[in-house]
């Protein structure tokens, strides 16, 4: 089970990312909840299930823009949905909205068992591919 | 008073005003009800005061179909029935429980929980309860430490349960009914046979043996089977001299429709943080009260599933836990009892049963209904026991829809942990997969059973009337979990008693009024 020091320092190497990119991805691919309560492998293998459940968010950049959470979100430069100049630190929060909306909403997936927010899971499926 | 058939003369004749058959739950209960009256009542227990295990034989049996303990171990043929080592866990049913629901084939009973309400409460005494009181907000009101997990939500609720000491009911009530003047107990006397008269539509005469290879005769003005689930089946069955198929069964109904409550291990609660889970916690013989959580009738109706409910397990708890169908398996009711015992000892130490701060990961296990099924059933072997009445099989069948009831179940409380951000779920592996429909090893019972004279006002449909009267037959009544028409989430004990007294009204009404001997 992981920390919460080891949550914040999960991280997802993607190669040929920008810094900003790669800082937003790596914020995105962590499911605050779930790493306080599952290893970093256990949320691999969910995201790995997640991807093979659902083959059409199986790619990075399908999974960011679902991710992002939409409308609103604060940008440094803009209004527009896009992957730099995110405000990182309002993300967590914004993803909490997003994952507790999804459970009020009845967005719910089951992946290996686990009962989760589709948010929660797209998160896993994004670190999962940091695996690969 | 008290009379030891095995002593009396061969073919003696015992006559009364109503003759119950059993002395469990359901028999006890009403013959307590007439203690005191102007009435003779007859009332047969086929043991004596102590398990025998000579007498326990005819209970046994073989069992086909879903995995099951084995019968002669699940009820006790003494003295108290099967409330000599029941667990004294209560609840009543819920309005929805009683109603006809589409998507449950064969629910709906002739009567309403409203109507049982009354029942309810008298049932509550006898079985050593505290208040009728089944609201969360009344025990939380009285300690505020009984938390609720999930907050109000329109998905997931607390259901109550009480815990009976548990009241054995031949200790309670022997004194009384040996003193009695006008109940008439018999013990040794095992009914092998039933008489009606030439239309067969009123019992004459039943017929009691004892392994003393002494043989009795009772005629009653009223007869009430409350022997239990298995055995009322398997007597009318048998008794098909008159009638080819059995008493009561002119519509292929008697046996039919066996219910038990699925139990079984089901998910993992993660918790957030540390929680006590005061309010759904139990310790065995200090537990006044606790919670299940249970899925709300507005679920029930939108995803079609059946009633159940979720208990809570702390983790080390969990460590030790053992599938019931794989310690209750011999068929000794007393070794079973000596493991469960250990294995309850187990869990309990290093007092791991109350994590005292809290713990943060919990096991939950389910008991839920089964859907009543016409597959799953009573019917009777060619092999007869020691006094000549052929032994009993249990045909015990499952539908896909309690399993997936229980997924649903578990997929609710996880949305509502999510939502309320307390933790996460996750389910047991063999609930993983929604198109599977099998069931793992693992799978128990509750060693409740219910359904097989189950009740309706058409006979075409049930067995017994809505007073538990068995259709056709004038003076012949039906008392126990074998009258449920559906077995809702809770354990059956309570809803038997409160059915039981409200057949005990009945039958005063009809014998003409409540304590006063009509001259006619």
């Amino acid at each position: 089970m992981l920390t919460v020091a080891g949550a914040v320092s999960m991280t997802v190497p993607f190669a040929g990312c920008g810094r900003g990119n790669k800082a937003l991805t790596a914020a995105l691919a962590r499911p605050d909840v779930l790493s306080h309560i599952c290893d970093v492998a256990a949320i691999g293998q969910i995201g790995a299930a997640y991807r093979a459940q659902t083959p059409s968010e199986a790619r990075q950049d399908r999974l960011t823009e679902l991710l992002l959470p939409n409308p609103g979100l604060p940008m440094a430069d803009g209004g527009k949905k896009q992957t730099t100049g995110i405000d990182e630190t309002r993300l967590p929060k914004l993803l909490e909205e997003k994952i507790r909306d999804d459970y009020a909403g009845g967005k719910i997936v089951i992946i290996k068992g686990w009962v989760l927010s589709i948010t929660e899971a797209r998160q896993c499926a994004l670190y999962s591919l940091g695996l690969q | 008073m008290h009379i030891d058939a095995r002593l009396l003369p061969g073919d003696t004749l015992i006559e009364g005003d109503i003759c119950i058959v059993g002395t469990g739950p359901a028999g006890l209960s009403i013959a307590m009800e007439w203690n005191h009256t102007p009435y003779k009542v007859i009332l047969l227990e086929g043991g004596g005061f102590d398990y025998d295990d000579q007498v326990q034989d005819s209970y046994a049996g073989k069992t086909t179909g879903q995995r099951y303990f084995p019968l002669k171990s699940t009820r006790l043929q003494y003295f108290g029935g099967t409330s000599n080592h029941w667990a004294g866990f209560c609840s009543p049913f819920d309005p929805l429980d009683f109603e006809k629901r589409d998507w449950v084939p064969h629910s709906g009973w002739p009567i309403r929980k409203a109507d049982l309400d009354p029942f309810y409460a008298r049932a509550q005494k006898i079985l050593d309860l505290g208040p009728y009181e089944y609201d969360v907000a009344y025990w939380q009101k009285r300690d505020p430490a009984l938390r609720s997990l999930l907050p109000d939500n329109p998905a997931i609720w607390n259901k109550v349960w009480q815990f009976s000491p548990p009241t054995r009911l031949g200790q309670k009530y022997g004194s009384d009914v040996r003193q009695s003047k006008n109940i008439h107990l018999y013990t040794y006397s095992h009914l092998v046979d039933i008489t009606a008269n030439e239309q067969v539509t009123e019992i004459e005469k039943i017929t009691v043996r004892n392994l003393a290879g002494r043989q009795h005769t009772v005629k009653a003005k009223r007869f009430i089977l409350a022997c239990n689930t298995i055995q009322n089946a398997r007597i009318l069955l048998a008794a098909n001299k008159q009638a080819p198929r059995g008493l009561g069964n002119d519509n292929d109904l008697v046996g039919r429709y066996f219910m038990e409550h699925v139990e079984i291990k089901s998910a993992w609660l993660h918790l957030l943080t540390p929680d006590p889970l005061k309010l759904y916690l139990l310790d065995f013989g200090i537990t006044k009260m606790r919670c299940e959580l249970a899925i709300s009738r507005e679920m029930q109706e939108k995803y079609r599933t059946l009633s159940g409910t979720a208990s809570f397990f702390p983790s080390a708890q969990a460590k030790n836990f053992k599938p019931s169908i794989d310690t209750w398996n011999d068929a000794d009711p007393r070794k079973n009892e000596e493991i469960m015992k250990k294995n309850l000892a187990a869990t309990h130490q290093g007092n791991v049963a109350h994590p005292g701060a809290g713990d943060t990961l919990f096991m939950f296990k389910t008991r839920i209904e089964q859907a009543p099924n016409p597959d799953s059933r009573v019917t009777l072997d060619t092999e007869k026991d020691a006094l000549g009445m052929p032994r009993a099989i249990l045909h015990w069948v499952l539908t896909p829809l309690e399993k997936r009831s229980i997924r649903k179940l578990y997929e609710l409380i996880g949305q509502q942990a999510g939502l309320a951000g307390v933790g996460r779920v996750q389910l047991m592996e063999y609930l993983q997969d929604p198109g599977d429909d099998s069931w793992p090893e693992f799978t128990s019972g509750g060693w409740h059973h219910m359904g097989t004279t189950r009740m309706s006002d058409d006979p075409r449909t049930g067995v017994v009337d809505g007073n538990g009267k068995v259709h056709g037959i004038a003076n012949l009544f039906v008392a126990g979990g074998s009258c449920f028409v559906t077995a809702a989430a809770p354990n059956p004990t309570l809803t038997i008693v409160a059915l039981s007294l409200r057949l005990s009204d009945h039958l005063k009404r009809l014998a003409g009024g409540d304590g006063k001997k009509p001259n006619t």
